[in-house]
């Protein structure tokens, strides 16, 4: 039998459900969702800054994807030297894809952190930017793999 | 029977049978305003529909960016099928897979997407003949890229924004497999 007593507790509980599920963990800041994004940049940079011109191509793009980032963290109050810039050097096949899929699945996690057109703009750009990256590398060292949603956070 | 004015106003006894339940009855001191158990439980009710939510707010904004791109993505898949063979191995089995994603959270919004049917860029690359085919796949991923890119910006759901940023993903890499398959520059 239902009594009004389990009607009301069902209903507390309901409510206190319902605001459970808007507590859900809150976004980094932008500041560190920027940062851990600048962070894979450097480390693809570094791992691909030798090698095929393809390869180097590559690390040109993650360079100039890593400038536009530190400028993005200077912007919200940041600062890019927090990002480490690791030393170039050798680096097998499987960890320099690796790196091109880490910073695509950087941004990727970033994306809910960053308000305001600006910074989506950007955030789309390093989407777009590191995921064509990562094929051509998977592609390159014969690592490809088939997914439809590239990037997603692990 | 006894009774205790409560700060609210109501006044609790205990109902005469051991073990029943709390009723509420009119204070007789007047000025006193009555909240029955009923009125509780309805503004209960009203506060949990009315609480702020991030699901709520964005089942207003994300739905017709949603749309759109169901409706891009439901064509291109449709016109890698019709301009079959595939340049790409899988790539019409992946757009199905991305309308799927993007009908989800639709579905998660009570909308729901029209028919697929072929929009410009991907009816180019169903009519194409063979040797235009690839130079037609290559602009219909570079639509998609661009679309899904103004997307980003618009949406609000975290969901939603990382589903979609996984697919523009996907068709960037597309777009870069294509145009290394037609000999260009993959970063074109």
């Amino acid at each position: 039998m239902v009594t009004r007593r389990g009607l009301l507790a069902a209903s507390a509980l309901a409510v206190l459900a319902g605001c459970a599920e808007d507590e859900e963990a809150e976004p980094a800041s932008p500041s560190s969702a920027l940062l851990g994004s600048l962070a894979a940049e450097r480390a693809l940079s570094a791992a691909t800054s030798s090698g095929r011109p393809v390869v180097r191509d590559v690390s040109a793009r993650a360079r100039e994807r890593a400038g536009r980032l530190a400028a993005a963290v200077s912007l919200v109050g940041g600062r890019p030297h927090d990002a480490p810039e690791p030393a170039s050097g050798d680096t097998s096949p499987g960890e320099i894809v690796a790196r091109g899929r880490g910073a695509l699945a950087a941004h990727v996690a970033a994306l809910p952190s960053l308000e305001g057109r600006e910074l989506r703009t950007l955030a789309a750009d390093m989407v777009a930017g590191a995921a064509a990256d990562a094929a051509v590398l998977a592609d390159t060292f014969d690592l490809a793999a088939a997914d439809a949603f590239p990037g997603t956070p692990q | 029977m006894t009774g205790d004015p409560t700060p609210e106003g109501l006044v609790a006894r205990r109902d005469p049978a051991p073990g029943r339940r709390l009723v509420a009855r009119r204070d007789p001191a007047p000025g006193r305003r009555l909240v029955a158990r009923r009125e509780i439980l309805l503004a209960a009710a009203g506060a949990a529909l009315a609480r702020p939510s991030a699901a709520v707010a964005a089942a207003d904004q994300d739905p017709e960016v949603l749309l759109r791109l169901v409706t891009r993505e439901d064509a291109a898949a449709l016109a890698y099928r019709e301009a079959a063979p595939e340049p790409l191995p899988g790539v019409a089995a992946e757009e199905a897979d991305h309308g799927k994603a993007l009908r989800t959270h639709l579905d998660a919004v009570g909308r729901r997407a029209p028919a697929p049917a072929l929009d410009a860029p991907a009816r180019r690359l169903a009519e194409a003949p063979q040797d235009e085919r690839l130079e037609a796949a290559i602009a219909l991923e570079a639509s998609l890229v661009e679309d899904y890119a103004a997307a980003v910006p618009a949406l609000t759901e975290p969901g939603v924004l990382q589903t979609v940023a996984t697919i523009l993903a996907s068709h960037a890499q597309h777009h870069a497999r294509l145009r290394t398959l037609a000999g260009l520059d993959p970063f074109g």
